[in-house]
């Protein structure tokens, strides 16, 4: 899937749908319908911010460890 | 001695102290509440009386022998996806019926040490996720004492324990607390240890405290983070406390207008209310948890859904299953914009003692659902501490719940402030089950 912010939710979701006809079928993506809809919303707004790629390097929690 | 109904943490403390109760008592008094209500409410899932009492003894042998511990014959519930030794972790899903922990989660362990008395394990929704359990609430047993942490949320309010631990990874302790009107206190995360706990998304797991008052929730919280290097709970002097208006637009007219009440009053008290919206769009904040929750739980339960998949409930599987077609790229953006996220709150929270919003959009939905988790995400995403008090009833009679969100690291400044709001805005009296029918 294409990894950057004019990437619309349309195609994420088109993605998932035949991503997900591979990996479960076609009947269990239609009884997914609803929440690839919603995952495809939910990701689109993540990939539409630009990154601050000057930040500290991923982590697996992303919360900082000291005290605000 | 007979212990009243609806007896506190706090006053079962100080009755013991001073020798005018015995943990005993308070065993058989919570043992006969939760014979004669559980029937009904279901906030249980496993209570052993025998290994009660058992603890019950040994806790008078305690007191007789001149002990005092700080949370001496506190009857706590225990959610049941936290480890109790003996007892089974039954997590709402029927083949782990029989897993019996041979040992206390950490959390459990701390609380035994400290004189804890602990009643059983109490039903969540499957493996804490929106599969609804069986537990009603004790407000109106038609609707939904929410999720996941039904049976804690519920427990608590329906005096059949004191003290509760539930968990939250999106909203599971924050609105069971508003729905069934018990105090509901996340801590900052990674404060309370996860050791003995089945996971859910490792990165937004947090465990929490349920209590009747603000007091009782800050005993418990006191004693067991002893060591931590905070201030000590104190009252705020003029809090400055920020009302987050687009959490009103996005709420029923009930809940909108008893938050602007409180708000409304505090101000009256003295504390300076700014009116304002959270640094970054609630659109984003949302999407980035969403993200990460879904992945992480893929990861959790794929293996598990693959050999039990019978026995998932439609909407942990349709999580699970969803959260498995995400890209890899996506998940590491989502947590890189959390953790700038996590800065520009951190900054946005030094300019207030707490930020002031619904706990949830609505009274408590109907049973089918467990209700809007919206409200109760940002502070889960971010890992700042939140409490959520019952501080008013809707036109319906069901209660209205105020969120108060800290910084993080400042759990007792936040449970001081809190302990400051019930001061001017009081929270609401339990349910009368006698009335239930």
């Amino acid at each position: 899937m294409k990894l950057d912010p004019t990437t619309t939710q349309a195609e994420i979701k088109a993605v998932l749908r035949n991503q997900s006809d591979l990996v479960y079928g076609a009947q269990r993506t239609q009884e997914l319908a609803s929440q690839i809809e919603h995952l495809s919303t939910m990701l689109a707004e993540v990939i539409r911010r630009p990154l601050d790629l000057t930040g500290p390097a991923p982590d697996s929690s992303g919360i900082l460890s000291e005290r605000s | 001695m007979t212990v009243p109904t609806g007896w506190r943490a706090t006053q079962i403390v100080q009755g013991i102290h001073n020798s005018e109760l015995k943990p005993t008592d308070v065993a058989d008094a919570f043992l006969q509440r939760i014979a004669e209500y559980d029937p009904v409410i279901q906030a249980f899932a496993t209570v052993e009386p025998d290994m009660v009492r058992a603890q019950a003894r040994w806790l008078d042998l305690q007191a007789e022998r001149g002990a005092r511990m700080p949370l001496h014959g506190v009857p706590v519930g225990v959610k049941d996806i936290i480890d109790v030794a003996g007892l089974p972790t039954i997590a709402g899903f029927e083949p782990y019926r029989d897993h019996i922990a041979d040992r206390d989660a950490a959390i459990v362990a701390s609380l035994r040490s400290l004189g804890a008395l602990i009643l059983g394990k109490t039903h969540t929704t499957q493996f804490a996720v929106g599969d609804p359990a069986p537990t009603k609430n004790p407000w109106n047993l038609s609707k939904s004492p929410s999720g996941s942490s039904a049976g804690s949320g519920a427990a608590v309010p329906a005096g059949m324990a004191a003290i509760a631990l539930g968990s939250q990874t999106a909203g599971s302790m924050l609105r069971p607390a508003a729905f069934n009107g018990a105090v509901g206190f996340k801590p900052t995360f990674g404060w309370f240890s996860l050791e003995g706990v089945i996971p859910l998304c490792w990165s937004l797991d947090h465990l929490g405290l349920y209590g009747a008052t603000v007091a009782d929730v800050a005993l418990v919280y006191d004693a067991l983070v002893t060591a931590r290097d905070e201030p000590a709970i104190t009252s705020p002097g003029r809090p400055k406390i920020a009302l987050l208006t687009e959490f009103l637009e996005m709420s029923s007219p009930d809940v909108a207008s008893h938050i602007q009440h409180v708000a409304e009053s505090l101000e009256g008290a003295g504390a300076i209310v700014v009116e304002t919206t959270m640094p970054e769009s609630f659109e984003h904040v949302f999407a980035i948890h969403q993200v990460i929750f879904a992945a992480e739980m893929a990861a959790a339960h794929s293996a598990n859904l693959g050999r039990y998949s019978e026995h998932y409930g439609p909407r942990i599987r349709t999580g699970v299953e969803a959260g498995t077609l995400i890209p890899a790229g996506y998940l590491v953006q989502a947590q890189r914009h959390r953790r700038t996220l996590s800065g520009v709150f951190d900054r946005f929270l030094r300019g207030f003692d707490a930020l002031l919003l619904p706990t949830v959009s609505t009274q408590a939905c109907d049973r089918a659902e467990t209700g809007d988790r919206r409200f109760q995400v940002p502070a889960t995403l971010l890992g700042t501490p939140a409490l959520s008090l019952p501080t008013g009833l809707s036109s319906e009679g069901l209660p209205l719940a105020t969120q108060l969100i800290g910084r993080r690291g400042a759990d007792r400044e936040l449970l001081g402030l809190a302990g400051w709001v019930t001061s001017v805005v009081p929270l609401i009296d339990g349910p009368e089950l006698e009335k239930l029918g």
